[in-house]
Formats: C-alpha cells, sequence, structure tokens
C-alpha cells in the first residue's frame, strides 16, 4: 500500500528550496486578509532585524481562502503603504500552500509541524493570523524562544486581570493545571513556539485523525506539552493576541473550548492519572510579567445568576446522571442563594464532569453543554465575591481555587478502579 | 534568471591579434590571464640575506610557469622606508637594495618573458613617503620650487568632507608639518603625504616614472589609489571628474608612446561597483579595476549557505565598455576589506570568520584564504572555482595555491605577508640564510607551518592542493569562454545553489555551485539549452541530455559543477 | 360383582397403565428435551452474554443513549439482558419442541407461527429500542442546546422532540409486529402533524425573539456583540 503523504509536491519543492532552516513561522489563515498584512509585515521585520543571522522559514497554510489571504502573504504587503522589507543576508522564502485536508486548524498545524521537522528547525512557532499588529522585537523573542531556551514548548502570556476572562480563569487553566501538576496561563491560546522535537514527536500522531480533534487543537497541544517528557515554559508578552477573539457567543465558546478540555484529560487520561502532581517540574517562565492597561470588562453577573439558577432546574435530570446527589443537594443550595458556590464544589463538580467524560456517561459535548449554566453560577459567584478585593485578592481566590482542584483531582484519582488511593 | 551585461562579446581571433616586436600580441590578453600577486622579499632570497630578492624571484619563475599562471604582479619594490610596506615610496625609479640591482630587475623581466609570463608592477600615484626627495624639498620651505609638488595649507579646515580611511591609526587627513609650519594633505598614513596633481609638472614627473618602467619592459601598472588624486573643498575628494581628467590623460599617453605592446593599467580603486565604473571611462582610461565588493560576498555567501549576496552585488554591478575586465581576488595582500558591506553584513563577517577581535584589523580581517576556511579543502576549492568563472580575471595571491597560513600576532598586515614555504628543509627553502636573519619568521604552527605546507611536498603529490589549481588553471585556459563571455544568473527555487552561464560565441559553460555544507538537489531550468549534453570540464564525463523539462542536479557538501554544453 | 368390580379396575388400571406406558417415552423425551433445553438455554445465554462483551454492545447501547435509559427501568447491565433474552427464546424453542414431542396436539402449528413471528418481533424491539435511543439523545440534545442558549420552555420543547421519536418508533414496531397496523398510522400521523404544527407556531409566533437570536448567533457569529465581553 503507498504512502498517503500529508505533504503536497509544491510544498515538498518548496520545502527542499527552502532547505535546512533555523526558525519556521507558520500561519494558519483563512481569509484573513483584514488583518493579516501587518502580521506578515512584522514577521518580515523581525526575519529581517533580529533574527537576521537565523535561516528563516515563512510558512503559511491557506485553509480555503476567498478574499486572496495567499495573494498577501505571498506579496508580502497588502497595499503599497506596506513597503516589503528586505532580508540584509539571506534569501526570503516565504511559502504559502493551500491546505486540501478536511478543513480545520488542526490539519494546518500538523503540516507546519510536519514542515518544521523536515526542515531541522530549532524553533517553530505558530501565529495567529487575526491577532494584534505585533512588534517585530517581541515576536523575535517569541520565535526564538525554544533554541534560546531550550524549552520544547512555549505559550505566550499577555497581561490578564484576574477578573478578566473567567473561562480560563475558573475552568479551563485551573482543570488542566491540576491534571498535570502545573498549566499555562493561557492554555487555549492559539500561538506557540515549540522545538522540532516536540514537532517531530506530535506531527505524526494520531490525534490529527480524530476530527475532534480540530477545535480542541489548541488546548490539546497544551496539554501534551504539560507531559512531564517536555520542557514547557511561558513567555510573558505586552500584547494580547486574544483581542481578535473576542466575539465568539458565550455557549458556543464554552462548548469548544470546555470540550476541547475534557477531550484532552479523556485522550490522556492514563498519563495524567499515572503521575503524581507534587512531582511535576514548573513551568519555565521567560520575561516579566507586564502591567495590564486596559480595564476589566463589566460581565453581566445577575443574567448569569439567573442562567445558573434556571439552568439548574431544567437541566437537573441531565446533571444528575453524573453529579451525586450530595452535590446536586449542594448545587441547588447555591442556585437558591443559600450557600457560596466555592472552589470546594466547583472543583468537585469539574471533576465529576471528567468522570462523566472518560466513563461515557454522556457524550463530551454533551457534559460541556450541561457545565454552562454551573459555570456561569460559579464565575458570577467568583466575580461578585472578588469585585471589592482587587486583583491580588482574586489572585487569592484563584489559588484557593487550585488548592481545591488539586483535592478533588487526589480524590478522583482514589476512586479509579485498579488506583491506589493517592495523597494530596 | 538574471543578465549581468558584461563586456561587450568580443570574440578572441587571431586577426585580433597585434603583431609588435616580432610577437604575436592579443590586446586583450589581460582578460584570459591569471594574475599572480607576490612580494619580492617574501618569494625567494637569492643571496642569503634572508630578504628575498630578484634574483630569488628569477631562480622560482618555473614554479609559476609550472602552476600555469600568465602574470606576475609585483608589489612595491622600490626604495622605501618600509613604513606601509612599500607603499612609501622614496625613490620611484630605481630598485630596494635589498631586493637587488635594476640589472637583477632587467634579468627577471628577460626570463619571465622568455617564459611567456608577463609582469606588471606598482604605480603609486597618490603619494610618496615623506622620505622622498621631492617631499624633503617641499617642506624645507614654503618657497621652494618643489612646495606645489604636495597639498598645503595652514588650517586644516579645508577638505573637511573627506572621510579618514585609516582610521585605527590617524586622527585626521591633515598633519602639522613644523618645518615649514603648515598642515599637509594625507589620505592614508601621516608618513604618506599626497602628490598635488593640479601642479601639471607633478603629471610630467609621473609619466616619466611610467615611461621608465614601460622602457624597461613592464606590461603594465597596477595603479594604487586612484580616487583620490585630486581634491576639491565640498566634496568628499573622492572619484573626482579632475582625477578622471589625470587618469585618461596618462592612458593616452601610454597608448600613444606603447602602440601594439598592450600595456595594462589596472585600478586599485575599494569602491561599489557603480563608483568604479567610471574609472573604465569609454575604454579611455582604465583596461581592469579590482571588483572589491563581491570579494567579502562570496566568503558571505558560503557561511550564509545563501547565493543572495552575490546576486545581489552582481545586480548593482554595472556593464563595462569594450576591452574592460574585471579583476577578482579572494585575497590579497591587505586585509579582507570590509568596506562595502553594510554594518549588519560587517558584524556578520567579523562575528564567523574573525571571532578573535586580534584578527580584526580596519574595516577588515588579516587573514588568509586556508585559515579562513579552517583549512577545509573543499571550501577553498568551490571558492578558487567559484573565482576562476565568475566574469572577470582571477588574481591569485603567493602562497593560497598550496593554502599558507598566516599568523594574526603580527603587527599590521604582516601575517598574510610571511616568506613563502618552498620546502620542509631550512628555512622552508626560502633564504639560504640563518634564520635570525629572516625578514620575518616563517609559518610553523603544526596545520599551516612550512613542515606540513609547501611547494615541494605539494609538487609531489596529485591529491594535493597545488595540483588541483594547477588542473583547474588547465580547465580554464581550454577556452575563451572564462575571460570574455557574457555572465547569466540562473535562479532555481534551492538558494543554497549559486548558478551561472558563460557564453562566447556558440560556446556556453553551465557552472553550478553548492555552497552548503550539505548535499543539495537542485532544479534548473534549462529549457533554452534543450538538447544539449552537458560535458563535465574536470573529468569529461558525460551528463544526461537537457531535456525541456526541468534539469535536476544532486551536489556533493561544497560541491561545484563546471558543464560544457555540447550540441551534438 | 366384586370380580366385575376388580375387572373393570383392573382393566381401567391396565388401561392407564397401558396408556401410560404408551405415554411415557414421549413424555421422558419431552422431560428430556425441556433438560437440554434448559442446558442449551443455559449455555446461549453464557455464549450471547460473552458475544455481546466481545462486541461491545453494551457500550455501543450506551452510546445511544438507551443504555441510560435501560439502567432506569431496572436493567443495570445491557449484556445480561441480552444474554436472558437468549436464555428464553432458546428455551421456549426447547419447549415447544417439548410439547411436539409430547403429542400434544396444536404445538406444531403454534411453534411454526412462533418461528415466523420471531424475527419480526426481534426487528420491532430492535426498532424501538433504537427509538428509545434516538428520543433520549434528542431529548438531552435539545434540553442542553435550549438552555445554553437561553430559549424558555427548554424542557418542553425536549419533551416533545422525545415523545415524537418515541411514538414514531412505537408506530414503527408496531407495524412490524403487524398490530393494527392502519389504526396505528393514522393515529400517528395525526398526532405528529398536530404536534409539528404547534411547534411550528410556538416558534414562530410565540418565540419570534428566540428565533431570532437563534439564528443570528448561528448566522452571523463572528459579529461583534458590543454587550457581551469574552469569557476567553
Amino acid at each position: 500500500m503507498g504512502h498517503q503523504s500529508i505533504l503536497s509536491d509544491a510544498l515538498l519543492e518548496d520545502l527542499v528550496a527552502a532547505g535546512q532552516a533555523d526558525v519556521l513561522v507558520g500561519i494558519p489563515t483563512l481569509n484573513d486578509v483584514h488583518t493579516i498584512g501587518p502580521v506578515v509585515q512584522a514577521i518580515g521585520a523581525a526575519f529581517a532585524g533580529p533574527l537576521h543571522r537565523q535561516r528563516t522559514v515563512l510558512l503559511n497554510i491557506d485553509l480555503g481562502s476567498s478574499d486572496g489571504t495567499p495573494e498577501v502573504i505571498r506579496r508580502g504587503s497588502r497595499s503599497d503603504e506596506l513597503v516589503a522589507v528586505r532580508h540584509p543576508l539571506r534569501t526570503v522564502h516565504r511559502i504559502s500552500v493551500p491546505y486540501h485536508g478536511a478543513p480545520g486548524r488542526s490539519g494546518a498545524l500538523r503540516l507546519v509541524l510536519a514542515a518544521a521537522d523536515l526542515l531541522g528547525v530549532r524553533s517553530v512557532a505558530i501565529v495567529d493570523p487575526a491577532r494584534g499588529p505585533p512588534d517585530p522585537s517581541a515576536l523575535a523573542t517569541f520565535f526564538l524562544a525554544p533554541h534560546a531556551t531550550g524549552l520544547d514548548f512555549v505559550r505566550p502570556r499577555p497581561p490578564r486581570s484576574p477578573h478578566e476572562a473567567p473561562l480560563i480563569t475558573q475552568l479551563v487553566r485551573p482543570l488542566i493545571a491540576a491534571a498535570w501538576g502545573r498549566g499555562f496561563a493561557e492554555p487555549a491560546a492559539t500561538e506557540l513556539a515549540c522545538s522540532r522535537r516536540f514537532a517531530a514527536a506530535h506531527a505524526g500522531m494520531d490525534l490529527w485523525e480524530r476530527s475532534a480533534a480540530d477545535e480542541a487543537i489548541d488546548v490539546r497541544l497544551s496539554s501534551l506539552a504539560l507531559q512531564p517528557t517536555w520542557r514547557a515554559g511561558e513567555l510573558f508578552t505586552t500584547e494580547d493576541a486574544h483581542a481578535a477573539h473576542a466575539a465568539v457567543p458565550l455557549a458556543r465558546a464554552f462548548r469548544q473550548v470546555v470540550g476541547a478540555t475534557l477531550r484532552s484529560l479523556l485522550e490522556d487520561h492514563a498519563a495524567w492519572t499515572a503521575l503524581s502532581p507534587a512531582s511535576a517540574t514548573p513551568l519555565a517562565t521567560l520575561g516579566s510579567p507586564q502591567p495590564r492597561t486596559v480595564a476589566p470588562p463589566q460581565f453581566p453577573v445577575d443574567d448569569m445568576q439567573a442562567a445558573f439558577a434556571e439552568g439548574m432546574g431544567t437541566l437537573a435530570p441531565i446533571l444528575a446522571t453524573f453529579l451525586p446527589n450530595e452535590t446536586m443537594t449542594a448545587l441547588g443550595r447555591v442556585a437558591a442563594g443559600d450557600a457560596p458556590f466555592d472552589e470546594a464544589l466547583w472543583a468537585t463538580v469539574l471533576f465529576h464532569a471528567v468522570a462523566a467524560s472518560v466513563r461515557r456517561v454522556l457524550p463530551v459535548d454533551e457534559v460541556a453543554m450541561a457545565l454552562l449554566p454551573l459555570y456561569e453560577g460559579r464565575a458570577a459567584w467568583f466575580l461578585l465575591a472578588t469585585s471589592a478585593l482587587g486583583d491580588e485578592g482574586a489572585s487569592a481566590r484563584n489559588t484557593s481555587l487550585a488548592d481545591a482542584m488539586q483535592a478533588a483531582r487526589a480524590e478522583y484519582v482514589s476512586q479509579l478502579p485498579g488506583q491506589a488511593p493517592r495523597g494530596g | 534568471m538574471r543578465r549581468l551585461a558584461g563586456p561587450a562579446e568580443t570574440g578572441y581571433s587571431l586577426a585580433a591579434c597585434v603583431r609588435a616586436g616580432g610577437f604575436l600580441v592579443d590586446p586583450e590578453w589581460y582578460r584570459d590571464a591569471v594574475f599572480y600577486e607576490l612580494h619580492v622579499r617574501a618569494f625567494a632570497d637569492g643571496n642569503a640575506d634572508g630578504v628575498g630578492d630578484f634574483l630569488g624571484l628569477t631562480e622560482r619563475l618555473d614554479h609559476l610557469v609550472d602552476l600555469g599562471v600568465d602574470c606576475l604582479w609585483l608589489l612595491p619594490f622600490y626604495p622605501s622606508p618600509r613604513r606601509d610596506d612599500g607603499y612609501d615610496i622614496a625613490d620611484y625609479c630605481a630598485i630596494d637594495p635589498a631586493f637587488g640591482t635594476l640589472d637583477d630587475f632587467r634579468l627577471f623581466l628577460a626570463e619571465a618573458h622568455a617564459r611567456g609570463l608577463r609582469v606588471i608592477t606598482e604605480l603609486v600615484l597618490n603619494h610618496t613617503s615623506d622620505q622622498h626627495p621631492w617631499f624633503i624639498a617641499a617642506r624645507a620651505s614654503r618657497d621652494s620650487p618643489l612646495r606645489d609638488f604636495y597639498v598645503w595649507s595652514d588650517t586644516t579646515e579645508r577638505y573637511r568632507d573627506a572621510r579618514i580611511i585609516f582610521c585605527d591609526t590617524e586622527k585626521s587627513n591633515w598633519t602639522f608639518d613644523e618645518a615649514s609650519q603648515a598642515y599637509y594633505w594625507h589620505r592614508f598614513y601621516a608618513h604618506q603625504p599626497d602628490l598635488n596633481f593640479d601642479n601639471p609638472k607633478v603629471l610630467e614627473e609621473i609619466w616619466g616614472v611610467m615611461r621608465f618602467w614601460l622602457d624597461q619592459g613592464v606590461d603594465g601598472f597596477r595603479v594604487d589609489a586612484v580616487p583620490y588624486l585630486i581634491e576639491r573643498d565640498g566634496t568628499s575628494c573622492e572619484n573626482l571628474p579632475e582625477t578622471h581628467g589625470v587618469l585618461k590623460e596618462l592612458r593616452r599617453r601610454v597608448d600613444t608612446a606603447y602602440p601594439g605592446h598592450a600595456k595594462v593599467l589596472l585600478a586599485e580603486s575599494n569602491m561599489w561597483p557603480e563608483d568604479v565604473r567610471p574609472y573604465f571611462g569609454d575604454g579611455d582610461e582604465f583596461h581592469m579595476a579590482f571588483h572589491f565588493p563581491i570579494m567579502p560576498r562570496m566568503f558571505m555567501a558560503l557561511r550564509l549557505e545563501d547565493r543572495k549576496p552575490i546576486i545581489d552585488i552582481i545586480e548593482r554591478t554595472p556593464s563595462l565598455p569594450p576591452g574592460g575586465q574585471w579583476g577578482l581576488f579572494l585575497r590579497n595582500h591587505d586585509e579582507l576589506t570590509l568596506e562595502m558591506v553594510t554594518q549588519i553584513e560587517r558584524d556578520y563577517m567579523w562575528d564567523e570568520y574573525a571571532r578573535d577581535p586580534i584578527a580584526r584589523l580596519n574595516l577588515g580581517i588579516r587573514r588568509r584564504l586556508a585559515p579562513l576556511m579552517d583549512n577545509d579543502r573543499r571550501r577553498i576549492e568551490l571558492l578558487t572555482a567559484m573565482l576562476f568563472s565568475l566574469n572577470g580575471s582571477p588574481f591569485l595571491y603567493y602562497g593560497d595555491e598550496i593554502g599558507m597560513g598566516d599568523d594574526v600576532t603580527r603587527g599590521d598586515r604582516n601575517g598574510v605577508r610571511t616568506p613563502m614555504q618552498w620546502s620542509s628543509r631550512r628555512n622552508a627553502g626560502f633564504a639560504p640564510a640563518e634564520v635570525t636573519s629572516l625578514f620575518a619568521p616563517l609559518i610553523d604552527d603544526p596545520v599551516f607551518g612550512f613542515a606540513s605546507v609547501n611547494v615541494e611536498s605539494q609538487r609531489g603529490s596529485t591529491s594535493s592542493l597545488l595540483s588541483w589549481v594547477k588542473a583547474l588553471l588547465r580547465v580554464r585556459k581550454q577556452t575563451h569562454v572564462f575571460g570574455r563571455g557574457t555572465i547569466r544568473f540562473f535562479t532555481p527555487k534551492n538558494h543554497r545553489v549559486l548558478c551561472w552561464l558563460r557564453s562566447l560565441d556558440a560556446e556556453d559553460v553551465l557552472v553550478v555551485n553548492n555552497l552548503a555544507a550539505t548535499a543539495q538537489a537542485v532544479e534548473l531550468d534549462l529549457a533554452d539549452f534543450a538538447g544539449a549534453v552537458p560535458v563535465e570540464m574536470f573529468g569529461g564525463s558525460l551528463f544526461p541530455r537537457i531535456k525541456a523539462t526541468s534539469y535536476m542536479l544532486t551536489m556533493a557538501p561544497y560541491g561545484f559543477y563546471w558543464f560544457r554544453l555540447r550540441r551534438i | 360383582m366384586g370380580e366385575r368390580l376388580l375387572e373393570v379396575l383392573s382393566t381401567t388400571v391396565s388401561g392407564f397403565i397401558d396408556a401410560l406406558l404408551a405415554f411415557l417415552p414421549r413424555l421422558l423425551s419431552m422431560l428430556v428435551i425441556l433438560f437440554v433445553g434448559l442446558l442449551a438455554a443455559l449455555v446461549m445465554q453464557r455464549v450471547v452474554r460473552w458475544l455481546a462483551r466481545l462486541l461491545r454492545l453494551g457500550r455501543a447501547l450506551e452510546r445511544t443513549g438507551a443504555g441510560a435509559a435501560l439502567q432506569k427501568v431496572g436493567v443495570e447491565k445491557p449484556d445480561a439482558l441480552l444474554g436472558t433474552v437468549a436464555l428464553w427464546l432458546t428455551f421456549v424453542g426447547f419447549a415447544l419442541l417439548a410439547l411436539q414431542a409430547a403429542g400434544i396436539g396444536g404445538a406444531e402449528t403454534l411453534a411454526a407461527d412462533l418461528m415466523r413471528f420471531l424475527p419480526r418481533l426481534l426487528a420491532a424491539m430492535v426498532v424501538v429500542l433504537i427509538g428509545f435511543g434516538i428520543a433520549n439523545f434528542l431529548w438531552r440534545l435539545v434540553l442542553l442546546a435550549a438552555v445554553n442558549m437561553r430559549i424558555e420552555g427548554a424542557p418542553l420543547l425536549a419533551a416533545l422532540v422525545r415523545a415524537m421519536v418515541l411514538l414514531a418508533s412505537v408506530a414503527i414496531g408496531l407495524d412490524q409486529i403487524g398490530i393494527g397496523a392502519q389504526v396505528v398510522q393514522t393515529g400517528f400521523a395525526i398526532t405528529f402533524g398536530a404536534v409539528m404544527l404547534a411547534g411550528a407556531l410556538a416558534f414562530g409566533l410565540g418565540g419570534r425573539h428566540v428565533a431570532r437570536r437563534y439564528l443570528e448567533e448561528k448566522l452571523l457569529a463572528k459579529k461583534p456583540r458590543d454587550d457581551e465581553p469574552s469569557h476567553l
């Protein structure tokens, strides 16, 4: 049987021409013509400026744009006002190929990692085409991070107030961190930089074959990188690459991100349950935290609480399929306003959700959907409880959430069949 | 594909040769020639005093004939205080006694000509030594009749826009003369006052000097520091039209006085090619000029494994008038100059080729070819092969044909001007003298020392660098296409492969170079040559016939091919 | 008289004994068949359970949601249920054989009828089972989606969907068995039409704003909504 290569002949020809490289930057695009110009421009400036000694390649995988995005990338500029930066030393390799596989980011990311492996790069980075206008020198630091520090996987860490992004701070971040004993501040970030070792190890994995992995790929890669095999770290940045993604409605974002989180924990279940969180190597941090200049947004807390109360009433039959009676009772008291939605309760709920996913009591997406009202309740409670406390108070709450998660994790692992109870 | 319009295609033919003095003289012989640059002092000692001389050089001429070079370029051998390796001349029309006598020189010249070797010498127009009788007389008094042979001023305010070239040692282009209480102008060292070419008498004196040597039989001059002859306020004092006027006049006089002798004038002008181009005039100024900027870019391209630097400089190289020719070199008696590169490129070159700051001098690197290449034969061969197949006449620096080393710890550029290593015997066979009497210590480190690197041992080995260079010269001499053909660059997708085509009349030679330390595959678009059979020029191997589709070649690390494209 | 009585008695007894002797082999063979049938049924139960486990039938059922539904009606393990069904089917088959062996009238016809009826019954059971799964699955999905989108009356909507699917599957199941085909079909058509009309009216008129919000979210999701800060 012939081998079905994911590399098209055209791409391979371009890779042969690019040859050995030090830094590969991949940009998966889909109709990003409005934002791609400055991004490509900044990458070009980073290549020609701080990275001029490195052999650099820009690889765009286009997922079927109809607005001329690939042409912009090939030209390097969208209009005359953006002057293409000439590299002072080297030939510039700017490859743009259409992706013909199943649509979605994961296939494009896989191609980038495979290309990085073939080119023998020291660093490969994925850049979000919809990110805000980047600073070339910051980009260069990010691109080089794996090579310069010996790390296998680096996530950018933009400045964030603890009152921002409750879905990350209250759910995705603590859950993944609890599972692996260490976690990225932004596990769902769309940008990453990794070593060739990491790229080579994952370019061929079957995780790409699962259609479900598509939306989940960013969280999944974070989860994979947290395994003890990899040296992972975070790079403090001044920019917020998430700005462009603020527009997704909560229900959909929640289903995607929480579904991705649960699916990741499901896929790597054997790995994370087998390790001891206390012995995990902490993440390396690069740079220093930057101040957040934008005021945190105001969430409609009342509305969220109402959604929680309604959801508790309506979804009770479904929730009861994976939450034990005492948890249901506790949640009921919270919904009635008789008790706080504290960290311990929330951690318990989340690990029951993990258990439901693992035991396939419900499909993962349904578990995620069932969690939405509960999340709204927890997030509303957290926001209300910490609104007067300032950033430090909120951070302290999040620390205690992390502790509660660890306790819930220990409890969960101890109840797995064939598991000796673990201290925790 | 890029086309560099070289000198107008002038086919080589017997008819073009002029009969002069009983010999057939090709008026454009310099376009096919391979030049060999040497120091008389450092080449061979014939009188056992530890200093090279014309007697020694004459004895060693057979080595040069065996090597296959066509023309010798002798570095200054005139009486001189030797504070700038002889470029500070104290007497233009004499031989430094350490190197022999004028009779020794005439004997040498006759022997060289008898072997078919031509000889060009140094003509330092711009300045003299401060020990030259002209300057001694000029500074003696403000009323001296020779006062106007030099450029004087009471202040340092004139010509302020002129840069300082030897920035490591000189603070100003003006130096105060205590004797006559005035400043004199010098673009180089303070002990090298500039001649004043605004004074017509200076031109006449210089023409007298040129006639003297041309009458001895030398075949031309390498003219030193040509851009700086004339000074004008408000300018950089470089490349001025008046300077071109002086040079055109000298060329006119040479052509008139020596018709049919094919004397050649070669300009040293370390400038961008577009600034050098005017020195060719309309074929009425210089015959040749060095192409300085391409040299560091060849080294840079090799280290970057990227053809871009070479393509970039070729793109900004203008075409030459008929009969014009670039002089190309990898290394010479000076530092590997990095004046004609950007700051980013210079930093890169310094970091890659001169990590040890002691190897840096002015804006350059004082090293020989072999040490720069880490003594890697493949890289030395690739660069040499590129030098011999680009559009210009190649200049070899003495000792580089055997891969001699250097000593960066010696002052100035003396580390690359050490005695030629002839054999592993006493004093490297350079001088039958006491070791202590040698003008400079031999290179004796374990890698490059004369015990391991010398002509005698390499002559005996078919796999030596010397044997390889001889073979390269033989191949180059098979055809005039390298000296006179046009050049056209190909840009296959693989940037590690630098590829060009030399064409002259019906002859096409394809040159493919792999700049990378790793094996490479390259697909060339040779549709224009569909049907031709590539014949590898070193071994004569036939390669598969070219088709309309792209031609696939695999290249060994630092490998290169010269293909004659035969339409059979 | 006594003799007569004795004779009658002896005749009767001997007749009975004769009859008994004549029936005994049949009885014995019936008992043997029943016994063998019991053994075969037990073996069958094991085999089916083993097969079900081998084919991960239980997990497949759970995935459709029918597993959870079965749990609710007391069936903890679908594998076991299948085993039990196999056991009884096998045993009933052998029992019919036994009756036939005993020469009991009508048994042959009964067996033949049962053999003809069995595939239809099985098909009907499968249809209902699948319908049950689908109904449950859709109920959950609709409920979750509706709650996620804050649609009023989510439980009602979900319950309606479940009822419809259940109704449809039961109708198809009954149709398979051939019970009251006409009645079932007509009844289903009327109910279905009524429910759909009601649903359409409710969604289109009563829930105009819901419909609009739904469509906006689905079709114009990429447009930023100023009043909703990002949770990401």
